[in-house]
C-alpha cells in the first residue's frame, strides 16, 4: 500500500456526528443534554469511547477525537448502515419485551424484525453426524478426566480410615523426625538445624492438623471455595481464589495455628493470633508451606497404598515465589526455607520427609506440573545445551555471548 | 433402561437435566449435549462462520461447562450461562484468527462517500428464506451475509436472536456499555437486512 494512499484515505464523520462532538466539547462532554433525536447518536458515540466520558477524554483536540471515533465506527462497521429512529425504536422495544412481537406498537416493524431473527437462527444443523459430535465431544470429556485421574493418581474409591491410619502415621512420622534428626547434615550448622527441626515439627503438627479435619469432614482435604481458576496464586488480594486459602482453612476452623503453618527461616511469617474473619494469608510472603494444588471439586483423602505417593505439604515453592517476582524460574530449585538445600514433604499418607530435590522418586517436580515438566524435559532432550556452536536465527535475533 | 432413561429427560429442565448429572446420574449429560446440539452448533457456526471450527468449539464449550460445572448457581437458567462460555470461546477462536491479520487491520479505512445511511426496514423486501432453496443453499446464504457484518455486530445479533437477552444482559456478557451494545445492535439489524436482501437477490455484495 502506497503511504500516499493511507493519507489520503483518512476516515471521517459523519457531518452530524462532528457537529455532536462539538457540542460534547463544548459542554464538558457528560454535561451535554442531547436534543431530541440525537439520544442514539449520542449514545453510540458514548459507547464507542468505551466509558461515559466525563472528563478525561476531552483533553482530546476535537481532530483527534473526531479521527479516533471515525476508525471505531468503521472498524466496527457501524459507518455504512443505521436504522432509521422508528426502526431503532421498534427494536428497543421489541429486545426488550423480551422479543415479543405483540408488545411492538408498530406491527410491521415488528414483524421485519422478527422475520430477520428467524433467518439467523435457521440453519441446517444435518450437514455431519449429530451422533458422531455428541460421541465426540463426550470422549473428548472422558479424556480430561482420564488426564487429570492420572495425574492425581488418586482412586477415590477408597475411603480414608482416619483415626487409626493417621495415629500410626504420625508415630512414623515421629520416628522419621528422630531418624531425621540423626541423619541431618551437621555443616548446615546449630541454628538451620535448629529451624529445620521445628519446621518438621510443623509437619508434623499438621498431619495431625489434616487428620482431625478429614475426620471431620468426609474424608475431604481442606478447602475454602468449590474451585479455582488460574489465579490460585493470588494470595490475599483473590482469596476466594487463592491455593492458599485453602490450606488456610485449617487456621480458620481452628484445627491449626498459624504457628503451625509457619517455618522459623521465612522472617516474614505470620504468627500469634489469628483473625477470625481472615481467609487467607495477607501475602505470599506470609506464607510458608505449599499446599497441594486442589482440583476442581476438592480431594478426598485416601488410603496409603498408593501407587505414587501424593505431596501434601511441603516447604514453600521458589518457583511461585520467582513467578511472582518476574524472575526466571528455575525447575530444579530447592525451596528458600532452608537456605535452598532441600525440603520437608508431608505425604497424603501422613509421612513427613526431606528431600534434597524437589524430584520425587517417579521424577515428578512437585513444584510444577506434569505438562510443563513435559515441556521441559522434551526442550532439553532436543536442544540440550548450548555448545557454542550455536548461531543467531536470522539479522532479527538477539542473541550475545561472550 | 436407556429408553426409560430418556423418556424421563424429556420432561425435565436443562437445569433439572444439570443438577442430575452433578449428582453423576449416568445419561443426564449425554441429553443436555444432545438438547444443545442443534441449537448451539447453529450459534457457532454462525458465529465463526466454519462449520468444522465451530464443532470444535462445541467440544470445548462441553468441556468447560463439565469442568466448570461446581461454580454453576443452580438458581440461575442454564442455556444463557452456556451460550456465555460459547460466545468467549467463539471469541477466543475468531481473535487468534485473526491475528494473522493484524497488519490488515492496521490498514488504511476507506472513507464512506456518503457517510452513514439510514435502512428503514419497512423499505427492506426481506425475502423468506424457504422459497425453493434447498438447505444447505440457503445456509450458505445466510452465511454469507453474516459475514458482511463485522465480528462485534455478528456477535450481538447472534447473542440476541439466539438467546433472546435483554440489552443489559448482553452488555454484561460481553462487558460492554449498555449504549453500545444497543448501537450495535441497531446497526446489526440494518446491515444484516441489507446484506440479506442483497445475497438473497444474488447480488454480489453491497
Amino acid at each position: 500500500m502506497n503511504p500516499d494512499d493511507q493519507q489520503s484515505q483518512t476516515p471521517s464523520l459523519e457531518e452530524q456526528d462532528q457537529q455532536l462532538v462539538d457540542r460534547l466539547l463544548e459542554h464538558g462532554m457528560g454535561a451535554h443534554e442531547p436534543e431530541i433525536g440525537e439520544e442514539s447518536r449520542l449514545q453510540g458515540l458514548l459507547g464507542l469511547l468505551g466509558t461515559p466520558v466525563q472528563g478525561e477524554s476531552h483533553r482530546e483536540s476535537r481532530a483527534d477525537m473526531i479521527e479516533i471515533l471515525a476508525r471505531r465506527i468503521q472498524r466496527e462497521g457501524l459507518a455504512e448502515t443505521r436504522l432509521s429512529p422508528e426502526d431503532q425504536a421498534a427494536c428497543d422495544e421489541y429486545v426488550e419485551s423480551g422479543y415479543s412481537v405483540d408488545a411492538v406498537h408498530d406491527a410491521a416493524r415488528a414483524n421485519q424484525l422478527e422475520a430477520l431473527g428467524s433467518i439467523v437462527t435457521a440453519g441446517d444443523t444435518t450437514l455431519g453426524s449429530r451422533e458422531k459430535l455428541v460421541a465426540q465431544t463426550l470422549s473428548s470429556i472422558q479424556a480430561h478426566i482420564d488426564a487429570e485421574e492420572s495425574a492425581m493418581k488418586l482412586e477415590p474409591r477408597s475411603g480414608f480410615q482416619l483415626p487409626g491410619r493417621w495415629a500410626d502415621l504420625v508415630s512414623i512420622a515421629a520416628m522419621l523426625l528422630l531418624a531425621a534428626s540423626v541423619i541431618m547434615p551437621i555443616m548446615s550448622g546449630m541454628r538451620s538445624m535448629n529451624q529445620q527441626g521445628i519446621c518438621f515439627n510443623n509437619m508434623n503438627q499438621t498431619a495431625n492438623a489434616f487428620g482431625l479435619y478429614t475426620g471431620a469432614n468426609r474424608d475431604m482435604l481442606p478447602m475454602a471455595t468449590a474451585g479455582f481458576g488460574p489465579t490460585w496464586m493470588d494470595v490475599g488480594t483473590t482469596p476466594e481464589r487463592s491455593n492458599s486459602s485453602n490450606l488456610y482453612t485449617l487456621v480458620r476452623n481452628q484445627f491449626a495455628g498459624l504457628d503451625d503453618l509457619a517455618c522459623p527461616s521465612n522472617p516474614k511469617a505470620a504468627t500469634g493470633d489469628a483473625d477470625p474473619d481472615a481467609w487467607d494469608w495477607n501475602s505470599l510472603e506470609e506464607i510458608s508451606y505449599s499446599y497441594r494444588i486442589m482440583p476442581q471439586g476438592g480431594m478426598r483423602a485416601t488410603s496409603i497404598d498408593q501407587p505414587v505417593r501424593v505431596v501434601l505439604l511441603s516447604d514453600r515453592s521458589p518457583v511461585v515465589l520467582r513467578i511472582k517476582a518476574n524472575q526466571a524460574v528455575r525447575p530444579e530449585e530447592n525451596s528458600p526455607n532452608h537456605d535452598h538445600t532441600g525440603q520437608h514433604m508431608l505425604m497424603l499418607d501422613g509421612s513427613a520427609t526431606w528431600s534434597d530435590s524437589p524430584m520425587l522418586d517417579s521424577r515428578d517436580n512437585i513444584w510444577l506440573p506434569r505438562p510443563i515438566e513435559s515441556v521441559i524435559h522434551e526442550a532439553r532432550e532436543r536442544h540440550g545445551i548450548m555448545t557454542g556452536n550455536e548461531q543467531p536465527d536470522g539479522p532479527t535475533d538477539a542473541f550475545v555471548g561472550p | 433402561m436407556r429408553g426409560v432413561q430418556l423418556s424421563e429427560w424429556k420432561e425435565q429442565s436443562d437445569e433439572q437435566v444439570f443438577e442430575a448429572f452433578r449428582a453423576e446420574e449416568p445419561g443426564a449429560y449425554r441429553e443436555l449435549i444432545e438438547r444443545y446440539h442443534d441449537d448451539l452448533l447453529r450459534f457457532l457456526t454462525r458465529m465463526v462462520g466454519d462449520r468444522a471450527a465451530a464443532e470444535d468449539i462445541f467440544q470445548d464449550t462441553f468441556l468447560q461447562v463439565h469442568i466448570s460445572a461446581h461454580s454453576f448457581d443452580s438458581s440461575r437458567r442454564f442455556r444463557p450461562w452456556l451460550f456465555t462460555i460459547a460466545a468467549n470461546k467463539a471469541r477466543d477462536y475468531l481473535r487468534k484468527k485473526n491475528r494473522r491479520k493484524t497488519v490488515e487491520l492496521s490498514a488504511p479505512i476507506k472513507k464512506s462517500e456518503s457517510g452513514a445511511s439510514f435502512v428503514d426496514l419497512l423499505e427492506v423486501d426481506i425475502p423468506s428464506p424457504d422459497t425453493a432453496m434447498d438447505l444447505s443453499e440457503r445456509d450458505e446464504m445466510v452465511q454469507k451475509a453474516l459475514d458482511q457484518l463485522g465480528p462485534a455486530l455478528r456477535e450481538v445479533l447472534l447473542l440476541a436472536y439466539f438467546q433472546r437477552l435483554s440489552y443489559a444482559q448482553i452488555a454484561e456478557d460481553l462487558g460492554i456499555p449498555l449504549g453500545t451494545v444497543k448501537s450495535r445492535m441497531h446497526s446489526a439489524v440494518a446491515s444484516f437486512a441489507r446484506a440479506w436482501q442483497s445475497v438473497s437477490k444474488g447480488e454480489k455484495s453491497l
